[in-house]
């Protein structure tokens, strides 16, 4: 290899890594913006408290909070929290806290399609779902990567509640999900709701040492840690 | 000669072992949350191939009462995608609530080193999330009919 093809094999790598960065920074762009079309019509709803039912966990009665990025379900015992933006998740137990990579299945559809193209399709129908009376939109996700799949979602929208969407309808290739929210507070929920602990990891957690013994009879903490209650 | 020997007799016994160490794993389990308290539903199954990391078998009481064909692959993942565990998992996808008619893609990851468990869930048509997670005891519990199944939350 001569001094050109060296000259000639760094120019070639600096403008590879230029390509490469641009894209990544393109992709970034295009999710925080949702893409070319119309607004998200779930990032509008920053502060609420609401119980939920249905959607990709079949939840029941779940309990959810929003503050800013920050989605919080409650459990029987415990309580998890996704980061809408960077899409990772704390699942707090009593005496054990784990980080996850992905958003909990309660943050959805408010963790979804950052980087879908979105259209809005506003009706004059009007329903009255759970003593509100609600605005009918029709609204598409697009996936802004070429994928062909689009999401449609049917969203009654709660007048009295600035639009906040209490029932939604997904459907993507014929297959369908319903979600319904109740007890919707746009008040925004206490600060306190999102703490979790600091040394909140991933993997195993301390003093789990290769197999626990989980036949061994259960030993309460000394002090339980409770997720904090509105 | 000796020399001749020896090096057949050390062929034989790493061939031998060898087979051996292909024979297959079973696991049989049932699910509890994290608190420990169990689930209705577990899996029965076996880790086989060559090399050993292959997976079927069949998740028991999936709904408290039926049981699904379950298949998948062992292979390491990231801490941040499994439950209070690391390294090698038990990748197993579950394809009874898609059969059920919901909008679901089932996957359980089972970590047979640390007796762990995390259920993902590809029903957006575009990502995964989490349903649930918890540990998991050796055995097929029978008196767990009250209880619900593991995709519950």
């Amino acid at each position: 290899m001569n001094v050109w093809s060296c000259k000639l094999a760094g120019i070639c790598s600096i403008v590879a890594l230029t390509i490469c960065l641009h894209g990544q920074t393109q992709q970034k762009v295009d999710a925080q913006s949702g893409g070319a079309g119309a607004r998200n019509p779930f990032d509008g709803f920053r502060s609420f408290s609401a119980t939920m039912n249905g959607g990709i966990g079949g939840d029941h009665d779940r309990k959810i909070y929003r503050l800013g990025d920050l989605m919080r379900a409650d459990f029987d015992d415990s309580y998890r929290i996704t980061d809408l933006q960077k899409l990772t998740m704390w699942g707090v137990q009593r005496a054990t806290c784990s980080e996850f990579a992905m958003p909990d299945a309660a943050a959805f559809p408010f963790s979804a399609y950052h980087d879908h193209k979105v259209a809005r399709s506003p009706t004059a129908e009007k329903e009255t779902v759970d003593g509100h009376v609600c605005a009918i939109e029709n609204v598409t996700f697009t996936p802004s990567n070429g994928m062909p799949v689009v999401i449609k979602m049917k969203l009654w929208e709660a007048e009295d509640l600035e639009g906040f969407p209490v029932k939604i309808e997904a459907e993507a290739n014929g297959r369908k999900m319903n979600i319904a929210y109740t007890d919707v507070s746009l008040k925004a929920p206490d600060a306190k709701l999102f703490q979790h602990p600091a040394k909140c990891a991933s993997g195993p957690q301390p003093g789990q040492k290769g197999t626990i013994r989980l036949d061994a009879p259960k030993t309460a903490p000394k002090q339980p840690q409770k997720p904090p209650q509105q | 000669m000796k020399k001749t020997m020896f090096a057949l007799c050390m062929l034989l016994i790493l061939g031998f072992a060898a087979t051996a160490s292909a024979a297959p794993t079973t696991y049989a389990f049932t699910f509890h949350d994290t608190a420990g308290n169990p689930y209705c539903d577990g899996m029965i199954v076996q880790l086989y191939g060559t090399p050993k990391a292959v997976v079927g078998g069949y998740h028991f009481n999936y709904d408290c009462a039926n049981a699904s064909s379950v298949a998948g692959f062992k292979h390491g993942l990231p801490a941040v995608y499994q439950y209070a565990a690391t390294g090698a998992t038990l990748d197993i996808s579950d394809p009874a609530f898609a059969l059920g008619g919901s909008n679901r893609s089932e996957q359980y990851l089972v970590n047979t080193t640390y007796h762990t468990w995390i259920l993902w869930s590809g029903s957006d048509f575009a990502t995964n999330s989490v349903v649930n997670y918890g540990t998991w005891v050796n055995g097929v519990k029978a008196d767990v009919k009250s209880a619900k199944p593991s995709s519950q939350r």
